[in-house]
């Protein structure tokens, strides 16, 4: 297994990993995650709908899969496991606040962390396995044990793999890495380089 | 990596009852357990029927031997009962338990308790209800409760969590990274979804009718259903009740909570476990539906096992007009149906059909009867377009 790309979002700033992609000096996620989209000219009126944390997590996969070749891969062969330690808090007590008038529907759509891989998914035509995890904190093991499971047991050539989290908007923290099953690629995917890479 | 998983216990607490025999009991004689609101506090209470557990959380706790004043969430009580009920039908010794993997499915955790507190300021307390309510402490309860001491984890993939957790607990099976694996789901009623799902105007206020013409929406429901996962290698003598011999998952990549018309992911998912399984199409005796009755769902799947199975295609049914749409752990409560129906040779019928889609044109049975089953498919299709199918086999 090994990294083909990886991406980190914190502190408004978007890095791939060789080199720093995009800082803002607005801290806020909306607005700098907003002012990123523009700046790449990305048209994906959608964008606009999604909470927080589906911006976030959106955004870091938008920039993962750029100048990947995505043809060399059919839409069943890649797959996803995400994993996060907030589920999806911050939009739970948004909606949960809406109910007090009248529940937001949209708001309610994004109270299943698992829905930012579906954004992903629609976005980027993915159609192989997807799970999501909840833990405590970063837990580089489970998602190399899992990474490496979908391996074993399925036709999967690529997994997207992440940690994303939405506190509130100056504290989020995304790292996503594209992982081949192949033999080639910028770093192994071990446990190691998912705990140590860093920007 | 080849090792054989067979089922060798199951547990269940729905609408229907209390345990296994309660629940087939009440499938074979068509009694649903949806019924008018009566233990969730909420406004909607005479708008909406529910497949509410019939006891309040006070009786759970007494059954379980869990004292009155302990704080605990509903999700946690049920999945309690229902995995007591598995592991006590698989016989597992306390070294047994002590050494078992539980893989747990939940949408809710304990949100049932979290949407209680009227005041976060004066909420006495405050940290002991809040250290309840993530997902996770469902599954940890669990263990903690029954002495699991092995691998412990939590799925959160909406209404395909249960699901996805057994798959994976055939996976830590099959590789070798465990010999047994306690897996289902669990997920109370709460005022959070049921207020979540009447704002996406897919609740029925009526009945709900899966694969009929006339369906609305769905009625919500609750419970647990956990089976456990034994290496055949391991497995104690005649214990097997059925080989969970295929599974899958696939994402639909549609829309956030709708199917794709043609059910591409439902497809793709029921495609992939028979091909794990080894089986084909002509090779399947029967598939428990996801069925939920919104005329978005049941179109999409219809369609995709017509395209999938042809005009031969096996018989079907969902039993969600009987137990309502239980989220997080339909999954587990209907693995334990599909196992039944192998067990008890027989076929449970939906509720509330009277005339198929125009387009699919295919019609679900709408009788219970003794059949001849060798291999059941349960589907569990969840928001995000994550869609699970698993495959039981006949011994």
């Amino acid at each position: 297994m090994h990294i083909l790309k990886y991406c980190f979002v914190s502190d408004a700033e978007i890095s791939d990993g060789s080199k720093i992609l995009f800082k803002s000096n607005d801290k806020d996620l909306k607005s700098f995650l907003k002012e990123f989209y523009k700046s790449e000219k990305l048209e994906y009126p959608k964008f606009y709908k999604m909470d927080a944390q589906c911006k976030l997590a959106f955004i870091a996969a938008e920039v993962l899969f750029r100048d990947v070749v995505r043809e060399q891969y059919k839409n069943e062969e890649i797959a996803m496991i995400f994993a996060n330690s907030e589920s999806t808090l911050a939009t739970d007590m948004s909606y949960w606040e809406s109910t007090k008038d009248i529940a937001s529907p949209a708001l309610f759509v994004y109270t299943l962390p698992n829905i930012l891989m579906g954004e992903i998914a629609i976005k980027n035509k993915i159609k192989g396995e997807n799970y999501f995890f909840v833990s405590e904190n970063f837990d580089a093991q489970l998602l190399h044990q899992q990474t490496e499971i979908v391996f074993q047991n399925t036709t999967t050539k690529l997994v997207v793999v992440g940690w994303v989290n939405y506190e509130s908007e100056t504290n989020y923290f995304a790292k996503l890495f594209l992982v081949s099953k192949s033999e080639i690629g910028l770093f192994p995917f071990t446990i190691d380089n998912i705990n140590n890479l860093n920007k | 990596m080849s090792r054989k998983v067979v089922v060798t216990g199951l547990g269940i607490v729905s609408a229907l009852g209390l345990g296994v025999e309660q629940n087939i009991h009440a499938l074979q004689n068509g009694q649903t357990g949806i019924a008018p609101i009566k233990y969730l506090q909420t406004r909607l209470r005479d708008q909406f029927v529910l497949g509410e557990v019939k006891y309040s959380n006070t009786e759970l706790k007494s059954n379980i031997g869990i004292g009155e004043d302990e704080l605990i969430s509903r999700t946690s009580l049920l999945g309690i009962l229902a995995v007591q009920e598995a592991t006590n039908m698989a016989d597992l010794t306390v070294d047994e338990l002590k050494t078992c993997a539980l893989v747990s499915g939940t949408t809710v955790g304990g949100m049932d308790l979290t949407e209680q507190i009227a005041d976060f300021e004066s909420e006495e307390n405050l940290h002991e209800i809040l250290n309840l309510h993530p997902c996770g402490d469902s599954t940890e309860k669990i263990a903690s409760y029954l002495g699991v001491e092995g691998f412990v984890t939590t799925y959160s993939t909406a209404c395909s969590s249960a699901a996805n957790a057994i798959m994976m607990g055939a996976r830590l099976i099959k590789s070798g990274r465990a010999d047994r694996v306690i897996a289902g789901g669990t997920d109370a009623l709460a005022c959070f979804t049921l207020n979540g799902f009447n704002s996406l105007l897919i609740l029925d206020s009526e009945y709900c009718r899966p694969f009929d013409r006339s369906r609305a929406g769905l009625n919500l429901g609750e419970g647990a259903g956990f089976i456990v996962l034994e290496a055949e290698d391991i497995a104690k003598p005649n214990k097997a009740l059925a080989v969970l011999s295929g599974y899958a998952n696939a994402n639909d990549a549609h829309h956030q909570t709708a199917s794709s018309p043609e059910g591409i992911g439902a497809s793709l998912s029921m495609q992939k476990a028979m091909e794990v399984a080894g089986l084909k199409c002509a090779d399947i005796s029967y598939i428990n539906a996801h069925g939920t009755g919104t005329p978005n769902n049941d179109s999409s799947e219809a369609k995709a096992i017509r395209n999938l199975f042809g005009e031969n295609h096996p018989a079907f049914s969902s039993t969600k007009a009987f137990t309502g749409h239980t989220l997080g752990a339909c999954g587990g409560i209907e693995s334990v149906f599909s196992i039944m129906a192998i067990q008890n040779q027989e076929l449970y019928a939906g509720l509330n059909f009277s005339e198929a889609d125009e387009d699919s044109n295919i019609v679900p049975i709408d009788q219970y009867a003794k059949s001849e089953i060798k291999h059941v498919l349960s589907n569990s299709f969840g928001f995000g377009g994550n869609n699970s199918s698993l495959i039981f086999s006949k011994i």
